[in-house]
Order: structure tokens, then C-alpha cells, then sequence
């Protein structure tokens, strides 16, 4: 037996597994710490780091020191920084490869922090240029530049002015038509020939056959001159009804001058449109950016609240096995299969946790619950809430948010927030319109259910609202000022709805009738002054069109009164 | 690399038994083809310290069965998935995902299962061609060998003078 038993052995192997677990021990922290900021940074997808960290195996727990967390989106930034963060752990999971947290105490939580170095793990592809109709836009007041009238008749086509013109021009072709027309109608010479040959009649024999031929052909020639007069008459007629015409046109010309009148006044005169969203250019975009903001980071926990059942991992292997994929081979990996557990526990959870957020303003306190992958199993969702009171600038601060993945049927998150006292920092710009400062009472929810679809408001009382005089000394800006020394509170309510990524802002107040209103007072002065000018600027280069157009009518009338005469002619030798 | 090559003839040549240096390569087989931080290579430690294995052969086969492993490991793996999924073991399986000891030795991982059946399952039979390999080397090669051509060239090699220095 000796001959195969080696009993020193015994004491071997006592020494190599003491060595283990020697280094276990005096590497822990280390490898705790690595795997920490390994998988962090693969989360985040930028650097996370952990300034120490300390495992304790009696009783099992973690203390974590100097926790940051790189903002991917600016790398230069920590999206958040905890001074220390303290867990325990339940022992017995462990034996099952898994991290149950019945309590948790993190403090020092931050956000947003300046980093002395950046964070970024990859080379991000330069962003593209923001398009020109998503850049921010400036504060902007309606214009008052009001053109000077003759300039912008200098610029302007007048289409009554341009009819003017055209009524001319038809006129002189009417007229050479005409003349024309006329030259070729029978004149005094045709007319003395007619009298001639009446006279020639009148004259000779006076026999009764001659007098019958006579008679004969005195009829004839009154047929003849009957027929010239109709040939005239027609002519005549031709022409006073394009007269007619053409005198309703030069009739008509004062109406187009109005029109044109309205119209130049719409486009150059002073205006209140727009006056109406001075709330959405004070707030608006700084709505816009914390909803975005709050959306980035939603989506970027969304895969830490739900984990597949099915075990991606396993899943994609199986896959890329099916599809003949080269697998990446990496020594002693495989999938871990999972079976029935007689008390299921999920992977991770954090049952409880109580938090202390610094924000400028001071401290938030609240408790987290429930933080796992897997809230089916716990039965529970994850709930948050903090809150605090007296802080600088804020009087009260409360918010609360529900991540329910309990079941696909009821799946839905929840946040609920309101704060009194805020103090709001200065908005809007000093050459138009700036707020510097009122305290806010805020209410607000956001509820997004399936993961994708928002629905979110928010309400905000505003008093001890200050407006800062106006700068520019322009009788508008001075007027608008004026009015909002009287405004001492107003409301402002926002909503975001419909999908994540295409979301519908609205931003409304009813500061925004009173700046209308205000607007349109304002405006009504240099209103009128600058409807006289243009009136007159219309008038003045309307008129001499218009007295055109009427001589050059006098021209083709007294054709009519020639072809009048030529009847009258007619008609006296008949 | 040498001296290891030199410690296996010399241990080939020796008196040493063959059953000493055939269950050091099936134990180092177990090691190598399973993943290196699994719970039951500790027992093949154990084993290794406690009965009498040559352990020359047992750190050789330990690196020679480490390299297959790399190339075998889809096999492993594509066997341990069949395993696992059985229908009709399904309950033994439920039973031990449920132990806490066997969580611990992952063996509802694919690699490690089918690693560790396909190390058992040669356990024994190349324990036995190995002792058979053994033998028939010192009893008709080693003759034959010592004299061959490519012998003496290897005698004349830094190999043989690593294998003088330790006989």
C-alpha cells in the first residue's frame, strides 16, 4: 500500500490549496475591484473607475470607495461619481452564483462631475453637424425694422400698377386696329361721290322713263349708303364695346390699388405674429434638452432592468453554431444551462438601499428598492425616492420613480416628481427679453410604457417673477419692458408625448397672451404711421398710371365720335 | 521544455512503474481537458498529491492535454449541450442545479460537462494502452532504439546530455 500511498502528500496538498487561498484573499480586492471596472466600462461603453475596493468575508460585504462612472457622451464628464458606497451580501447565495444585497448605503452620489482626464475607451466617430433647424435658437423678438414705403415700392411689383400698363398698351394696339379699321370705311370723298351722282340724277331729262331709271338708281345709291352706314355702324360698335371694356378696367384699378395697399401693409408692417411663443423661446429648449437628456439615460438602463429568461448569451451561441459561424474560441467558456430552481432568486438584487445624492443645491436622501434584471422573480419593481428640504435656492424637492417589469402585461415606468421654491437661474437675452430670476412651484410626470412610448408634463407656477429693463432703447422693446415690470407671476406647462425618438414638444404659458397683447399695443402706433406712407407711396405711383391709362382712353374715344360723324354723313344724304 | 522531454525518457527507461507514470497522464488528462478552475480539479489534486503518480508525467500530460483541450473544446462543448438538454435526465440534473456543491462545480456549463464525461470516459482505457505502450517500449524498443541511427544522432544532442546530467 505504502508503495502507492504517498501520505506526505497530504500535507502537499494542504499547502498548495492554503496557497489559494492566500491569494485569494490577499487578491480579492484587487480582482473585485478589476471586475468592477471591466464590467462597468462594458455597460456604460466609457471608462468606470473605482478609486478602492474592500471585500470582507465575515460578514460578507463590499466596501467601495471612489466610484465614476464616465459620461459616454462627454468624456471629459462623469455622468456620475460615488464617494463610498457600503453592501452586504447574503452568504448562501453566493454557493449559487448569486449576489443578493439586503442592504446597500451609498453616499456622496454626484452627477455630472468634471473629470481631470478623459474617459472614452474607443475613438468616437466625429458627430455629424448638427442640422441648421435643430440648432438652438436665439431669443428673437417680432421685427420692427420698418422699411421706408418708397423703398419698398422700388423693390415691389404694384399689380395695379402693372394693369395700368397693360390697359395702355391695349389701348395703343386698339387704337392703330381701329384707325385702321376706319381708314378702310367709306370717307367724305365716298360720301361727295354719292352726292354727285345724286345731283347728276337730279339733273337731265325728266321724261317718265328717265325719271323711272332715275328713281331706280337713286335707290340704289341709298342702298349703297345704307349699307356704308351699317358697315360704320358696326365698326362703331366694335369699338364702344372695347371702350366699354377698358373703362370697366381703369374702374377697377383703385380696387387693385387697395389690394396691393393690404397686402405690402401684411408683409413689411410691424406685426405682433409671433409674439405668441415668447415662452417656448425663454423655456423651450432647455425643456427640450433635460427631457432628451432623461431619455438618453433611460434607455441606457433599459437592458439593466430586463434580462432575457432565455439567456441571450446561451441563445446567440446556439446561433451562430446553427449558422456555421466560426465561434470565438475562448479556453473553458461555454454556456451555463439553467434548470428549475426550488427558490428562485435572480442573479443580482439590491432589496434595499439608502441613498444621499449631493447636488449643488445641498443633499437629497432617499432609498432605492428592488434593483434587479429579473424583477419577475422578486415580484416586485424597482422603486426610487428622494427627496429634499432647505436646501439653497430650493425649499422642497421630491421624486419618485416606479421601473415595473414584474410582468410583460403590465410593464410601465413611472416618475413622479414636484419641487416648491425653486429658485430659476436668469433666461432670455438682455437685447430682448430676460427673466432674471422667480421661484417655481413644479409638478411633473413621465409615464413611458412598453419601454418606448412617452407620455410626460410638466407644470410650474412661477412667482416673484423679475424682468430686467430693457437695453435697447427702440420704442417697442421700451413699451414690452413697461409691460413685464407688471408681471409678477405666470404659469408655464409643457408636455412631451409619442414615440422615444420622435417625440412632440409643447411648451405653453400665459405670459404668452400677455406678451401678445403687449406686442400688439405696442405695435399699433408705428402701425398707422407707416400705413399713411405706404398709402401715400401707393397713391403717388398708382395716380400717374391711372391718369395715363385715362388720357390714352380719351385718345380711342374721339375715334368714335369721328365714326359718329361719318353716320351722321351717311344719314344726311339718304 | 528539454528537461521535461529528458525527465519522460528517463522515466520511460527507468524502473519506475508503468502504472505510476500511465495514471499520472490520465490524472493530468482530467486537468487538462477540463476548465482549469473547476471544483473537481481539486480532487485530481488531491489525488496527485496523495497517491504515488510520477509527477514528470503528470505536469507533461498536463500541457500536452491543455493544448488538445483548445482544439477540443467546441467538441466539448457540443457534447455537454447534448448531455444537459436529455430529456430523460432532466430531473437529476433539476436535482443538482439545486445543490449547492455541484452550483459550485458548474456543471450545467457545457464545457465543463462534456469535458469531464469525455475525460472519464477515457480514463480507464488509457490508463490500461498506456501501462500496454509502456511495457512493449521496454521490452522490444528500448534495445532497438538505443542502437538506431537516429539514436545515436539524439545521443550526440544537448537533449541527451539534459538526460545524462539527471540519470
Amino acid at each position: 500500500m505504502k508503495k502507492w500511498i504517498r501520505i506526505k502528500g497530504v500535507a502537499a496538498f494542504a499547502v498548495i490549496t492554503a496557497a489559494l487561498v492566500l491569494f485569494f484573499v490577499l487578491f480579492a480586492d484587487a480582482l473585485v475591484k478589476k471586475a468592477i471596472e471591466t464590467t462597468g466600462t462594458l455597460i456604460v461603453g466609457a471608462r468606470v473607475e473605482l478609486a478602492d475596493a474592500d471585500l470582507t468575508l465575515f460578514p460578507a460585504g463590499l466596501d467601495l470607495k471612489g466610484l465614476a462612472v464616465t459620461n459616454p457622451d462627454a468624456p471629459m464628464r462623469n455622468a456620475m461619481e460615488a464617494r463610498h458606497i457600503v453592501l452586504t451580501v447574503s452568504t448562501a447565495p453566493l454557493f449559487f452564483r448569486k449576489c443578493i444585497v439586503p442592504t446597500m448605503a451609498a453616499t456622496g452620489i454626484r452627477f455630472d462631475t468634471e473629470r481631470s482626464y478623459s474617459g472614452a475607451v474607443i475613438k468616437r466617430e466625429k458627430a455629424a453637424p448638427e442640422k441648421a433647424e435643430e440648432k438652438t435658437s436665439p431669443l428673437s423678438l417680432p421685427s420692427l425694422d420698418i422699411k421706408d414705403p418708397k423703398k419698398i415700392l422700388e423693390q415691389e411689383t404694384l399689380a395695379s400698377v402693372e394693369e395700368a400698363e397693360k390697359i395702355r398698351e391695349d389701348i395703343k394696339t386698339l387704337k392703330g386696329e381701329f384707325k385702321q379699321r376706319i381708314a378702310d370705311l367709306p370717307d367724305e370723298e365716298d360720301f361727295k361721290a354719292y352726292e354727285k351722282r345724286i345731283e347728276e340724277l337730279t339733273s337731265g331729262k325728266s321724261d317718265w322713263t328717265a325719271l323711272l331709271t332715275k328713281a331706280a338708281d337713286i335707290q340704289k345709291i341709298a342702298d349703297e349708303v345704307e349699307a356704308d352706314i351699317q358697315e360704320i355702324k358696326s365698326v362703331k360698335k366694335d369699338l364702344e364695346n372695347e371702350i366699354a371694356s377698358l373703362e370697366n378696367r381703369i374702374k377697377n384699378l383703385p380696387t387693385l390699388a387697395r389690394a396691393d395697399y393690404t397686402r405690402l401693409k401684411e408683409t413689411y408692417g410691424p406685426s405682433a405674429v409671433g409674439a405668441g411663443n415668447i415662452t417656448g423661446l425663454l423655456f423651450g429648449d432647455a425643456y427640450k434638452g433635460k427631457v432628451e437628456t432623461a431619455i438618453r439615460w433611460y434607455q441606457k438602463l433599459q437592458p439593466m432592468l430586463e434580462k432575457d429568461p432565455s439567456d441571450k448569451k446561451g441563445k446567440a451561441q446556439e446561433e451562430g453554431a446553427a449558422k456555421e459561424e466560426k465561434p470565438k474560441r475562448i479556453r473553458g467558456r461555454g454556456v451555463d444551462i439553467a434548470f428549475a430552481e426550488k427558490r428562485p432568486l435572480p442573479e443580482f438584487l439590491i432589496s434595499r438601499g439608502a441613498l444621499s445624492v449631493e447636488i449643488p443645491a445641498g443633499t437629497l436622501s432617499g432609498t432605492v428598492e428592488n434593483v434587479t434584471a429579473q424583477q419577475p422573480l422578486v415580484g416586485k419593481p424597482m422603486a426610487l425616492t428622494l427627496e429634499g428640504r432647505d436646501l439653497k435656492g430650493i425649499e422642497a424637492v421630491d421624486l419618485t420613480a416606479t421601473m415595473d417589469r414584474v410582468s410583460p402585461q403590465t410593464a410601465g415606468d413611472r416618475f413622479v416628481f414636484s419641487g416648491s421654491g425653486i429658485g430659476i437661474r436668469p433666461v432670455g437675452s438682455a437685447d430682448t427679453i430676460r427673466m432674471e430670476g422667480a421661484s417655481a412651484s413644479v409638478t411633473g410626470h413621465a409615464d413611458i410604457t412598453g419601454g418606448e412610448t412617452l407620455d410626460a408634463a410638466v407644470s410650474a407656477q412661477m412667482t416673484q417673477v423679475r424682468f430686467a429693463d430693457p437695453t435697447d432703447p427702440g420704442a417697442l422693446q421700451q413699451a414690452l419692458g413697461r409691460t413685464l415690470k407688471g408681471v409678477t407671476e405666470f404659469s408655464v406647462q409643457g408636455s412631451a408625448t409619442g414615440p422615444l425618438d420622435s417625440y412632440d414638444l409643447d411648451v405653453t404659458s400665459n405670459l404668452d397672451t400677455i406678451m401678445k397683447q403687449a406686442f400688439q399695443n405696442a405695435t399699433k402706433e408705428l402701425t398707422a404711421d407707416f400705413n399713411k406712407e405706404l398709402q401715400a407711396a401707393i397713391s403717388e405711383k398708382t395716380g400717374n398710371a391711372f391718369s395715363a391709362a385715362d388720357t390714352d382712353l380719351g385718345g380711342i374715344t374721339a375715334l368714335d365720335d369721328d365714326l359718329a360723324k361719318k353716320i351722321e354723313e351717311g344719314k344726311g344724304l339718304l | 521544455m528539454i528537461q521535461l522531454v529528458a525527465n519522460l525518457l528517463k522515466l520511460l527507461n527507468s524502473e519506475a512503474e508503468p502504472a505510476q507514470i500511465s495514471l499520472a497522464l490520465c490524472l493530468s488528462m482530467v486537468l487538462g481537458f477540463t476548465p482549469l478552475f473547476s471544483l473537481h480539479n481539486l480532487v485530481i489534486l488531491f489525488a496527485v498529491c496523495v497517491i504515488r503518480v510520477n509527477l514528470s508525467a503528470f505536469l507533461l500530460g498536463w500541457g500536452v492535454f491543455s493544448g488538445m483541450a483548445w482544439i477540443l473544446d467546441p467538441l466539448f462543448h457540443g457534447l455537454g449541450n447534448q448531455v444537459l438538454t436529455l430529456p430523460a435526465l432532466n430531473g437529476t440534473w433539476t436535482a443538482l442545479y439545486n445543490i449547492s456543491l455541484f452550483r459550485l462545480a458548474r456543471f450545467n456549463n457545457t464545457v465543463v460537462m462534456g469535458s469531464l464525461i469525455t475525460s472519464l470516459a477515457l480514463f480507464v482505457p488509457l490508463f490500461l494502452v498506456l501501462n500496454r505502450l509502456i511495457l512493449a517500449y521496454r521490452d522490444h524498443l528500448l534495445a532497438w532504439v538505443d542502437k538506431s541511427r537516429v539514436m545515436q544522432f539524439f545521443k550526440a544532442s544537448k537533449i541527451y546530455a539534459a538526460y545524462k546530467a539527471l540519470a
